[in-house]
């Protein structure tokens, strides 16, 4: 076994799981899965050693994560998403793939696909700080160094994040009581 | 504490990021106003429902499958790569085993072509070795004397050459290359005797280059016993334009005031023998009759012009 694979083999179980949170999709989990490695495995030989390799790892992995979700949506969708400048608005589109709204999901009592149809609708960034909170369990601090940003607009992006998810999930929670 | 403020600590807190003062302080004031304690367990009602959504992780299929397809992208990548490298081999062997004889023979015509031009230059450097002046042989008094020393720049050793088996023209270029190039005074002046001594034989014949040497040597050496000593010379060659200019020049333009009287001294002599004075002549001796500043060259060309007329 080369030394490569046996970095892949250790770490590659977080790398499929970030992905599989970030995308609730398997296919796409195995692409970002193949680019982080492909991209990892060309540029292994200028890796410097500098930061943990692992956190290297997974700040490509978020790097993939976000950008695969822009192209993603570039691809699929007729209406493009836009955001406002701060990220703090959004106005949806109905998307190829699933044309029923997020409200039609939660009457019919889907709430996961309900979760991760909203969580596709936050702007990739914020989308990515949420999943690897409340999904991935990492610390704040950790998400910080995979984004390489500070820990301030790492909270900043989680609570934007969880503001909407909570707006979004007032109708279904009062359906339920 | 502000609603938004206290919104955002709840969610830390349920995100298990606060520190242990900060989760008391947050307690206590969920414990002391029912508005709050409301709001925090609508939170965490909405926290529940989102974890409890949270995606299925990646199964041991996905992975393996994942896995398979990763590897062989990385040898597609690989052989890719390396078959960059077979094609550069393949080139090299089609150039190699088509070409190979060509290729050997331009190797060796450049080789060749090195040696060629090494044995040249080697060859170009003895030639400037025996070009070089000859350096008389200081031990002997008299310039005569049938040795010579060479001086080998290369390392500076002295060789003796016995002049008896050099040909006349070796013997020439070398004195001349004494007289015109040697650095030492000595050797130049060694090297006019010795041209002089051939001058006071029988068999001389004036040599029209050691003739040239001569006058190069009177007009612009550096020394003026060397400058004397070849005018000195000179007086044995027959006089001609050549000579008159050569002589007329010293007694205007040198220097050594010596050197002017001798070179009017000696055009004087010629005038006794051959009757040499043309009209250049007399136009340059009425001139410096008039303006050299040596009063003994002065008086000297008018005496001469006086005799002529």
């Amino acid at each position: 076994m080369s030394s490569f694979e046996e970095l892949v083999y250790r770490y590659d179980r977080h790398v499929l799981n970030i992905a599989k949170s970030f995308r609730n999709n398997d296919d796409d989990a195995k692409d970002i899965y193949q680019e982080v490695f492909m991209r990892v495995y060309r540029g292994l030989k200028n890796f410097q050693f500098k930061s943990e390799f692992s956190t290297w790892l997974f700040r490509v992995t978020t790097n993939v994560c976000i950008t695969h979700q822009s192209r993603k949506k570039d691809h699929d969708s007729i209406n493009k998403e836009i955001y406002s400048d701060d990220d703090s608005s959004i106005i949806l589109a109905d998307t190829l793939t699933d044309n029923k709204s997020t409200d039609e999901l939660a009457v019919g009592g889907d709430i996961s696909k309900y979760i991760s149809k909203a969580l596709d609708e936050l702007p990739p960034q914020q989308k990515m700080v949420f999943t690897l909170k409340y999904f991935e369990e990492y610390k704040i601090r950790e998400i910080a160094e995979m984004m390489q940003c500070s820990e301030g607009a790492v909270k900043k992006y989680l609570f934007t994040a969880t503001h909407k998810m909570r707006d979004r999930l007032k109708n279904i929670m009062r359906e339920e009581r | 504490m502000n609603k938004e403020k206290f919104i955002e600590l709840v969610y830390l807190y349920l995100m298990n990021e606060l520190q242990a003062h900060e989760k008391d302080e947050l307690e206590n004031a969920i414990m002391q106003d029912d508005e709050l304690k409301n709001e925090f367990e609508n939170i965490k009602e909405t926290f529940n429902v989102i974890q409890s959504s949270k995606p299925t992780e990646a199964d041991g299929r996905l992975l393996i499958n994942a896995r398979q397809s990763l590897m062989r992208k990385i040898r597609q990548a690989s052989e890719e790569k390396s078959s960059v490298s077979q094609l550069i081999e393949k080139i090299k062997y089609y150039f190699y085993h088509n070409y190979g004889l060509a290729l050997g023979g331009a190797v060796t015509l450049v080789v060749s072509i090195g040696i060629a031009y090494l044995m040249f230059i080697k060859t170009a450097q003895n030639t400037a070795v025996l070009d070089k002046p000859i350096e008389l042989n200081t031990s002997q008094e008299n310039a005569s004397n049938n040795k010579l020393n060479t001086e080998a720049p290369s390392n500076n050793s002295s060789s003796t050459i016995d002049k008896r088996n050099i040909s006349p023209q070796n013997l020439r270029e070398a004195l001349i290359n004494a007289l015109l190039s040697g650095s030492n005074d000595g050797i130049r002046i060694r090297s006019i005797s010795t041209i002089s001594d051939q001058t006071k034989q029988e068999s001389f014949r004036p040599d029209p280059q050691i003739k040239d040497a001569l006058i190069t040597a009177m007009r612009s050496d550096s020394n003026p016993a060397v400058r004397k000593e070849a005018l000195m010379v000179l007086q044995h060659y027959s006089y001609d334009n050549q000579i008159r200019d050569a002589f007329l020049y010293v007694m205007s333009k040198d220097k050594n005031s010596g050197m002017r009287v001798a070179a009017i001294n000696a055009l004087a002599d010629w005038n006794k023998e051959q009757r040499i004075i043309d009209e250049i002549l007399k136009q340059a001796l009425a001139k410096q009759a008039q303006t050299n500043n040596n009063t003994f060259v002065k008086i000297r060309a008018a005496s001469i012009l006086k005799e002529v007329e």
